[in-house]
């Protein structure tokens, strides 16, 4: 029996108040905790100690940054184009928000229930390029506007290998529907069946997030900052925050589509989801100060010369073999 | 090889006159030849095709002797350990030839000189200043830049 | 003896204090901007050097929270200034220290951010003597080139300074 919050709340604008309101707390507390684990991740794998000042193992060292970024002031570039460079963090932000709710993070709890939910969670992380744009221009620097230009090639360039490999997992599984499919990996999670596909979809998310070793738009030795060059205070928070929850995004989707969603064995569906979510940050965390960046051409090659035409083929065999099966 | 160098410098640049290999021999040849600044593009092209590059290019300050300026062209190459330098006299207020078109660093050596000494290339293709602040209207390595005489200390609020 | 007079109103509210306390607030402010400084990455000569042990595995500024090194003066708090500022660099320095936006501080870090270090002589044509000849400088950090542990003792100096609510203004 699913439940999801229209049947709880029995009217849909207060099931959709009160999953966004749930979305925003989570996604609230996760990037707070997200970033500790990021500074205290990279210290470690540097051989250093990260935040252990402030708080139990630095633990109230995000809360610090947060307030901090509150009290700084806001800053506007006196010839930006104020509409878009006001607008540019609320449109990364906002489908975020959207995308959450269509993730059931247990057998029987989501907040929304679609069966073409798998191609709305696509959709949505495509518009978040909009709001990189708005940044790049809006802000009138020449780096911010380097910066999002080569974002959004990037972004355009490895949305294809994840649509691709998407796409044979749901040959596998016969629907577009992300409960459905988590539900038939109750024997076999996909990773086994498509390991090809679990492979480029988790390169190709790494570079959707803009991530390291795939952070030219951000990278501090090119471009200043990228597209976040002229945000200050909790503008730039904002820039943040949306970074942190969209990589809780494409994880959250690699644990659906290839890791099994909520299986396990012991413990109850939303701790195993979570657990795998956070297992795949950590390995997002891990590439971050393994490889070095790559170079922007060396990208665009990688992705339209390499990962395209695996997936692609990927593709075709999976086709033939359950065509043939 | 050297004399094979040292001939095409010659016939390169008549006025050239060629020095002596100075230093242990078991170092390379180490020589410092005096050439008039007008024929030191031919001298150079002449060492560009024996495969040397411009290592280095400075001045010396030497009109208190009443030589004017004296401008200092090092030549090396990578694979053999031979170093060759071209002294080139120029009067102040003399603009000698530029080198850039030959050898790339000849670009920003000859700003610094320009910088530095107030000496200006002909044929620069952009003749500024690289070091001193935007705007600056001295040249501080003139010998009469006006720095304090040794033994006088001073809180030095320049 | 001077005949008891009574208080006026006003001597009564200044004994009272504020009757709303904002001052909690601002506390609060300080306490999480001093815990959390972004450094500017802004390193001129040696020091710089020095800045990046500081930064790194051994000594590591980040247990502090001031290890986020920020590339972009508008998200950076504190302009730490390592190395001999060269007179072209002047009008670059002032340029991004006007780009921070406030609260925002400056270590100068270094002798020759103090007063020039050893490069200062009467009549020198090429650094400008000091970093305070160009922007305000909270804390200095005196060494050729410091510690890395003397920069952490200068930023948690600057960190008692923030806490106490002392700071510049733009």
């Amino acid at each position: 029996m699913v439940r999801d919050f229209t049947d709880i709340f029995g009217s849909t604008w207060l099931a959709a108040a009160a999953s966004v309101a749930v979305i925003m707390a989570f996604l609230s507390v996760n990037s707070l905790m997200l970033i500790w684990m990021e500074r205290k991740v990279s210290a470690r794998m540097q051989r250093r100690l990260g935040p252990t000042e402030h708080g139990p193992f630095g633990l109230l060292q995000t809360f610090c940054d947060a307030i901090k970024l509150l009290g700084k002031e806001l800053i506007t570039p006196r010839h930006a184009s104020t509409k878009l460079y006001l607008a540019a963090p609320i449109l990364i932000f906002a489908p975020i928000i959207a995308i959450c709710s269509l993730f059931p993070v247990s057998g029987n709890w989501v907040f929304r229930d679609y069966d073409i939910a798998l191609v709305l969670v696509l959709a949505f992380t495509s518009m978040s390029i909009l709001g990189i744009f708005a940044a790049g221009w809006g802000s009138n620097n020449k780096y911010s506007l380097l910066g999002a230009i080569r974002s959004i090639l990037q972004n355009i360039a490895y949305e294809v290998p994840l649509l691709l490999s998407v796409m044979a997992v749901v040959l596998l599984a016969g629907s577009l529907n992300l409960r459905d499919i988590a539900m038939q990996q109750s024997g076999i999670p996909y990773v086994l069946l498509q390991p090809l596909a679990a492979l480029i979809f988790f390169v190709a998310a790494t570079a959707e997030t803009n991530r390291a070793p795939f952070d030219i738009p951000e990278a501090e030795s090119e471009l200043i900052g990228g597209f976040h060059t002229e945000y200050s205070g909790m503008r730039f928070g904002m820039f943040f925050f949306a970074e942190y929850s969209s990589m809780v995004i494409v994880c959250g989707l690699a644990t659906i589509l290839f890791l099994g969603g909520w299986h396990g064995p012991v413990l109850p569906g939303i701790v195993w989801f979570f657990i795998k979510v956070y297992a795949l940050i950590f390995v997002m965390m891990w590439f971050r100060w393994t490889f070095p960046r790559l170079r922007f051409d060396q990208l665009l090659k990688f992705s339209w010369l390499v990962l395209v035409p695996l997936a692609v083929l990927n593709l075709l065999a999976t086709a033939l073999v359950l065509k043939l099966l | 090889m050297t004399s094979g160098l040292l001939d095409s410098l010659r016939q390169a640049a008549p006025g050239l006159e060629t020095g002596e290999c100075s230093g242990n021999p078991a170092a390379g040849c180490s020589a410092s030849h005096v050439c008039p600044s007008a024929q030191v593009p031919s001298a150079a092209r002449a060492f560009k095709e024996a495969g040397y590059l411009l290592e280095m290019l400075t001045c010396l300050d030497r009109r208190a002797r009443g030589e004017g300026f004296q401008i200092i062209y090092h030549f090396s190459k990578a694979d053999i350990t031979d170093r060759h330098r071209l002294r080139a006299g120029v009067s102040p207020g003399e603009e000698p030839p530029s080198l850039a078109e030959l050898f790339e660093s000849a670009n920003w050596y000859e700003r610094e000189v320009y910088d530095m000494f107030g000496v200006r290339f002909a044929g620069h293709p952009d003749m500024t200043r690289i070091l001193t602040e935007e705007g600056a209207d001295y040249h501080p390595l003139l010998k009469d830049f006006g720095v304090a005489p040794p033994g006088e200390t001073g809180d030095g609020d320049a | 003896m001077k005949p008891e007079t009574k208080p006026s109103m006003e001597e009564l509210l200044r004994e009272a204090g504020p009757l709303v306390h904002l001052d909690v607030l601002d506390n609060l402010l300080n306490q999480a901007r001093a815990r959390s400084l972004w450094p500017l990455t802004f390193g001129l000569a040696c020091c710089a050097i020095e800045l990046m042990a500081t930064g790194a595995a051994r000594f590591d500024m980040d247990r502090f929270g001031a290890g986020v090194f920020r590339p972009s003066a508008r998200q950076a708090d504190v302009m730490i200034v390592a190395g001999t500022i060269s007179r072209k660099m002047g009008p670059v320095i002032q340029a991004l220290w006007e780009q921070m936006p406030p609260p925002k501080w400056a270590i100068a870090f270094g002798g020759c951010t103090i007063d020039g270090g050893p490069f200062k002589y009467p009549n020198q044509y090429a650094i400008v003597e000091g970093a305070d000849k160009i922007i305000p400088v909270d804390v200095y950090v005196p060494g050729c080139p410091p510690r890395p542990e003397a920069l952490i003792n200068g930023i948690l100096k600057l960190e008692e300074k923030i806490k106490a609510g002392k700071r510049f203004q733009a």
